[in-house]
């Protein structure tokens, strides 16, 4: 059954200048007479995960006000990339208040493998923490991934090697973190820990993301999604052309659709 | 009936004498004019979930094979330990690259790897001891994130316990003989927990999902990567959830989400 749509917020995890692609897909959305509220929090006033969630969650309820919806009016959430550390943040704790959001969606949000964090190098990258380091490891020995202990010391010196040889040529990591694309809101986002939602959220994926999240189509959300989740594949796009033209069309349809029955919906039977 | 539904294949762990209200819920699906496929093969000669899997879907090929069941995606559904078979089915068959269109779990639980500590399910089910800490090495991880303190304690509260237990009833090794269908639930305890990367239903009774610290997907969500939809059954438990007359509402349910899929 379809129902008259709330308005639609959207978390933003990059800026306009870092990343115009989204704030134009968002006006797409606009075009179709759709009203975005468009949230966004950079990270550099902010010391962990959790105050820009609570700064986002502040944010959003002005926004809402402003724009005349009552306090127990629902609105659904939709995100983008690293926007949807933030939504699942806001989203938890939505339902704390007993806010409705009938609809989340996140749109090729995904969470680093444990084993992609050593291989590409982002614990050293990011300043993330050690301990944050073996938790995440401990996790590539228990199931499901299964790692055998060999391959995981394996990957760790492989990586360490590497770093070795790249600190020789430009200097240690430390100096050449300012340079990291986005540095201050990846390293609150690899250190934050997220927390689960007991709502159903809806997922856009592209095929490029699950194939390079060897196949898992929540692209590594599952754990966090204990309410359920559908995953809608974007067949032959990557992360960065599915939210623009020509795929982006498709892709807000789809958004609409869902939208107007939020799908996985858990019911009473 | 609806004729583009192919028959739903149910996969039962228990056999009639231990558990009859299953075969008894099956026999009212059949009443509502379902068509059915039961599989009940008994566990005694498999070493692990898979083995016991891989003959079930041998059951099914056969049945394909004679044309009792359409060459066509499958529809399974699986309650309880049933269910647990069914996960690794689903794997199976994903990996032979036939994966079902339908896939039901009625009050299908996964414990948790700290429940696996505190109810004394590695000693009850005779865990081989090199699985303990893969399963363990998991309460570290988000979104658990529990702390080596807390695990660590865990361990000591559940190793004096036993100890206690030991002390007044003997060794847990001469009490497993009164645990019914043991080497059934032994080899569902003991399976090797993997992704499943189709979408799946799930059937949870509000007992069960408070059993499983009011986690929806019952414990599962980690290794569910394909999606899944949860329908919560109140007011009713892991017994009386596939039973009359609770259980005309799930096969309503049922039917329904199979033929969004059809």
């Amino acid at each position: 059954m379809s129902r008259e749509l709330p308005p639609l917020v959207s978390i933003r995890g990059w800026d306009a200048n870092d990343d115009p692609r989204y704030p134009v897909f968002l006006d797409q959305i606009r075009a179709t007479g759709i009203k975005v509220i468009d949230i966004y929090v950079g990270a550099e006033n902010h010391k962990t995960m959790q105050s820009i969630v609570d700064a986002a969650t502040a944010d959003i309820e002005d926004q809402l006000e402003q724009s005349g919806i009552a306090p127990d009016e629902p609105f659904d959430m939709l995100a983008y990339c690293v926007g949807g550390d933030v939504l699942l943040g806001a989203a938890h704790t939505f339902q704390q208040r007993r806010r409705p959001t009938p609809f989340l969606g996140l749109i090729d949000c995904y969470i680093t493998s444990p084993k992609a964090r050593v291989t590409t190098g982002v614990y050293g990258r990011y300043g993330i923490s050690w301990s944050h380091r073996l938790r995440d490891q401990a996790d590539r020995l228990a199931e499901p991934s299964n790692e055998k202990l060999t391959a995981v010391i394996g990957s760790w010196i492989g990586q360490y090697a590497k770093s070795f040889r790249i600190a020789l040529r430009h200097g240690p990591r430390w100096t050449r973190r300012k340079n990291s694309y986005g540095y201050a809101y990846n390293h609150l986002s690899f250190e934050g820990d997220l927390p689960y939602v007991t709502k159903p959220v809806v997922l856009y994926n592209t095929s490029q993301m699950i194939t390079e999240a060897e196949g898992d189509r929540s692209l590594g959300l599952s754990r966090y999604l204990r309410s359920g989740y559908v995953v809608r594949v974007l067949a032959e796009q990557d992360h960065h052309n599915c939210i623009t033209p020509p795929h982006s069309d498709a892709l807000i349809a789809l958004i609409a659709a869902d939208r107007s029955e939020p799908p996985g919906t858990t019911r009473q039977t | 009936m609806d004729d583009r539904l192919p028959p739903l294949v149910s996969i039962r762990g228990w056999n009639a004498d231990d558990d009859p209200r299953y075969p008894a819920f099956i026999d009212q699906m059949r009443a509502a004019d379902i068509d059915v496929f039961d599989i009940y093969i008994e566990a005694d000669t498999f070493s692990t979930i898979g083995e016991w899997a891989a003959a079930a879907i041998a059951e099914i090929d056969e049945a394909i094979t004679r044309g009792t069941i359409p060459n066509q995606p499958l529809h399974l559904i699986g309650y309880c330990l049933g269910g647990n078979i069914l996960r690794d089915i689903t794997n199976l068959l994903t990996q032979q690259h036939r994966p079902p269109a339908y896939v039901g779990l009625i009050d299908v639980f996964l414990r948790t790897p700290a429940m696996f500590i505190s109810y004394g399910l590695y000693g009850r089910f005779a865990m081989p001891w090199r699985r303990i800490p893969f399963l363990q090495m998991s309460r570290f991880s988000a979104p658990e994130n529990e702390t080596l303190h807390a695990v660590i304690g865990s361990w000591a509260r559940q190793l004096l316990r036993a100890t206690r237990t030991a002390l007044r009833r003997g060794p847990i090794r001469s009490r497993r003989e009164n645990i019914r269908n043991w080497h059934a639930q032994r080899l569902a305890y003991n399976a090797k927990r993997v992704r499943i990367t189709v979408p799946l239903h799930l059937y949870v009774s509000s007992f069960t999902l408070a059993d499983n610290n009011n986690d929806p997907s019952c414990g599962m969500a980690r290794y569910l990567c394909g999606g899944f939809n949860v329908s919560m059954m109140p007011g009713v438990d892991h017994h009386t959830c596939i039973e009359p007359p609770f259980a005309t509402e799930l096969i309503a349910t049922i039917n329904r989400d199979r033929n969004r899929v059809a």
